[in-house]
């Protein structure tokens, strides 16, 4: 376990000695009353502050979080074996904080931004509190950039803008983990995957309560698509203590506001927030707070509003109003919180309180997935408020006809179910409804870049090029006309994101790749 | 667990009333004289008996530290305390009320532990030196440690003050195993 270097040892003596005349330590000091179930509770600490750092001694802290009148109730961040009543607690006068920096970018750590990837020890200096106040009116902006998740389902009929925050709420096994991976690879768009680019987007995952061998697997999924190099990852297993579940969330948004606050932009994951709940009403049932509806303490809800307060767009001129805190303006965190639901009951406590602080949810829907619509995005009741305005313009007027495309097949399909005598108007919307739906199925871990899912949204939705083609022959359709977009048409491509308007001049260059592509195919 | 809430509530009932009295010391002596009396065996049982009627759990504790009472209102305090079915509260009471009146006279207690025996001298000028830095008088209780090694702590309240060799080592070792190359 120890690694000393004599060099290092050198130093640090060499300091002792400098310094060791007339040094008297000042504390204040408390002593346990009563350990167990992560929980302790103390007599003295007179001077204790809310959420202060106590030292348990033997590298065991704690949190303070009941400032009683003849006694502190604290959580444990580690274990509390070894702690035993009558024993001497420290106060340290520092809240509880983290380290943050560049040097986190790529790293796995834990709640306390400790690595646990065994690469080495991370070099940071600086720490920040992870209670952090949210920027308040006059240091943001409206959500005007996009959040490119790479899903064609999502880009064009939920956009994210960045500084969102845009739940993700489905059963489990619908996806939900996966869609957040796809858009973390999809981010390395935004900078070649460099996290030194100014323009990458920084990508933080955090896992509350998860299975060790899923969070394994999502950051083997991150290394193998390259997106590992731009994520951080925060990880509070499952079996970690609840306190540690507890701080994961907010230990994660105090890393990626050090990002924000010099103006980049950063997504971060919260995975899951109901577990994140279960966790807090473990550590405030056994600080004998009074348990409210399902047993949540009566600040659930606030435990969450307030975390997601901090997802930001923030102003350009932030650093003007506020250059204590910011270094540059700009910056952005959006905020991707995964809800996950039993039985697709989303009127349930926590789903409810999470939606209504959200701007719009991402249903997925488990009927859905099992009949092969993957991603299992119900288009139907998944909704982004404020992600409108930051949507591509182009994509935005081409995804305007696939969602009445859409809708009115939806309609129609209910009752086509019932009759075969159909006009052939009916007809036409049922086939152009069923190649649209075929469509947005889309593989997991391959993103499609924006111009590429304008091209093929506009082929299928606005010019219909899909309909006289047979359901299985979608994908293989869809595919070729990407190659031959991607090889004859690259210009175009490159050019559709940029553009303010759908001109009629670009309708027509789209349409030539796409007949093009039919040309090409049908004589394959 | 609640006990010393209850007990810090009739502490200051009575600290009030004995301030209004003019008998804080006096109150105090009687407390002290009460502390000695329910620490014996017999009465602690009888007190903590919940078969026994609040009569003849009066009769029991006043019957054993009577004599010594020198105000009314702690034998008050013993029979309102039963009475009310409080009567846990009353083997903390003493200390409770020793805390206020140290407060409202500006002393503070404290202990000083060393690894080697202090001088009367040296006690003085701790305590002096205490003082100044808590605002308030301290009265050290002096106990011998060796397993400090050297150097001296003192405790007053929650404050304490460390300059013992056991713990520089302690923190020397953290700061070894912490140890970095930097630059």
């Amino acid at each position: 376990m120890v690694d000393l270097r004599p060099a290092e040892v050198r130093s640090v003596l060499k300091k002792e000695i400098e310094g060791y005349q007339g040094k008297v330590g000042v504390e204040s000091v408390g002593t346990v009353l009563q350990v167990g179930d992560g929980v302790a509770r103390i007599y003295g600490l007179d001077n204790c502050q809310m959420s202060e750092l106590l030292d348990f001694g033997n590298g065991v802290y704690g949190i303070a979080l009941n400032l009683e009148e003849d006694s502190v109730g604290a959580v444990l961040l580690g274990s509390d074996e070894g702690i035993r009543e009558g024993d001497t607690v420290r106060s340290t006068g520092r809240v509880i904080s983290v380290p943050v920096g560049e040097a986190l970018v790529g790293r796995v750590v834990d709640s306390l931004g400790r690595p646990i990837d065994g690469r080495g020890p991370v070099d940071l200096k600086d720490y920040m509190p992870i209670e952090g106040r949210a920027a308040n009116v006059v240091e943001r902006e409206p959500v005007k950039q996009p959040v490119q998740t790479g899903i064609k389902a999502v880009d064009a009929m939920i956009p994210i803008g960045r500084g969102q925050r845009e739940l993700i709420i489905g059963d489990r096994q619908t996806g939900k983990t996966a869609l957040i991976v796809d858009t973390f690879i999809s981010q390395k768009n935004t900078g070649g995957g460099d996290p030194k680019n100014p323009d990458q987007v920084i990508c933080v995952y955090v896992a509350v309560g998860q299975k060790q061998s899923t969070i394994k697997d999502v950051v083997v999924k991150l290394q193998e698509n390259g997106a590992l190099p731009y994520t951080i990852v925060v990880s509070a297993p499952a079996g970690a203590e609840a306190s540690m579940q507890y701080i994961a969330p907010y230990a994660g948004v105090t890393m990626a506001e050090y990002f924000a606050f010099r103006g980049r932009h950063v997504v971060i994951a919260y995975d899951d927030l109901y577990k994140h709940a279960l966790a807090y009403r473990q550590m405030s049932l056994l600080l004998r707070r009074p348990p409210g509806r399902e047993a949540f303490p009566g600040d659930v809800f606030n435990l969450h509003s307030r975390l997601l307060e901090r997802a930001c767009k923030l102003s350009k001129r932030a650093h003007e109003f506020n250059p204590k805190q910011y270094k540059a303006g700009g910056g952005s965190i959006t905020a991707l919180p995964v809800v996950e639901t039993q039985e697709g009951d989303v009127s349930a406590y926590i789903p409810t309180n999470v939606i209504s602080i959200t701007d719009g949810q991402i249903f997925l829907e488990a009927d859905l997935f099992y009949s092969g619509v993957r991603p299992a995005v119900n288009v139907g009741i998944s909704v982004s408020r404020v992600g409108g305005s930051a949507q591509v313009p182009v994509m935005k007027k081409v995804a305007g006809t696939i969602k009445l495309d859409l809708a009115q097949y939806r309609e129609l399909a209910a009752f086509a179910q019932f009759g075969s005598d159909l006009d052939k108007a009916t007809q036409r919307q049922l086939t152009r409804g069923e190649r649209l739906v075929e469509l947005l199925k889309q593989g997991q871990y391959r993103p499609v870049a924006v111009g590429e899912q304008i091209v093929t949204i506009y082929a299928g939705s606005t010019m219909g090029a899909f309909d006289d083609l047979p359901k299985s022959a979608v994908r293989g359709f869809e595919e070729h006309l990407l190659q031959v977009a991607r090889t004859k048409y690259a210009e175009l491509l490159k050019k559709l994101p940029t553009e303010k308007k759908l001109t009629e001049e670009l309708e027509a260059q789209i349409k030539v790749c796409v007949e093009d592509a039919k040309k090409s195919f049908s004589s394959k | 667990m609640l006990a010393p809430v209850v007990s810090k509530r009739y502490a200051e009932a009575l600290f009030a009333a004995a301030q209004d009295a003019r008998l804080v010391t006096e109150v105090e002596s009687d407390l002290m004289a009460l502390a000695t009396g329910v620490r014996e065996p017999a009465i602690a049982a009888a007190l903590r008996n919940p078969t026994l009627d609040a009569k003849t759990q009066k009769a029991t504790v006043l019957g054993a530290v009577d004599a010594r009472l020198r105000t009314n209102l702690v034998r008050n305090v013993i029979a309102l305390a039963i009475d009310r079915r409080r009567a846990e509260m009353l083997f903390s009471l003493a200390d409770a009320y020793h805390r206020l009146a140290l407060e409202s006279r500006g002393e503070a207690e404290g202990v000083v532990e060393s690894a080697k025996a202090l001088s009367e001298a040296e006690m003085r000028d701790i305590e002096a030196t205490l003082s100044k830095a808590t605002g308030k008088r301290v009265r050290l209780q002096a106990h011998v440690r060796p397993e400090l090694l050297g150097g001296l702590r003192a405790t007053v309240g929650s404050l304490r003050y460390d300059s013992t060799a056991k713990t520089r080592l302690a923190e020397l070792r953290e700061k070894l195993l912490s140890a970095r190359i930097e630059g």
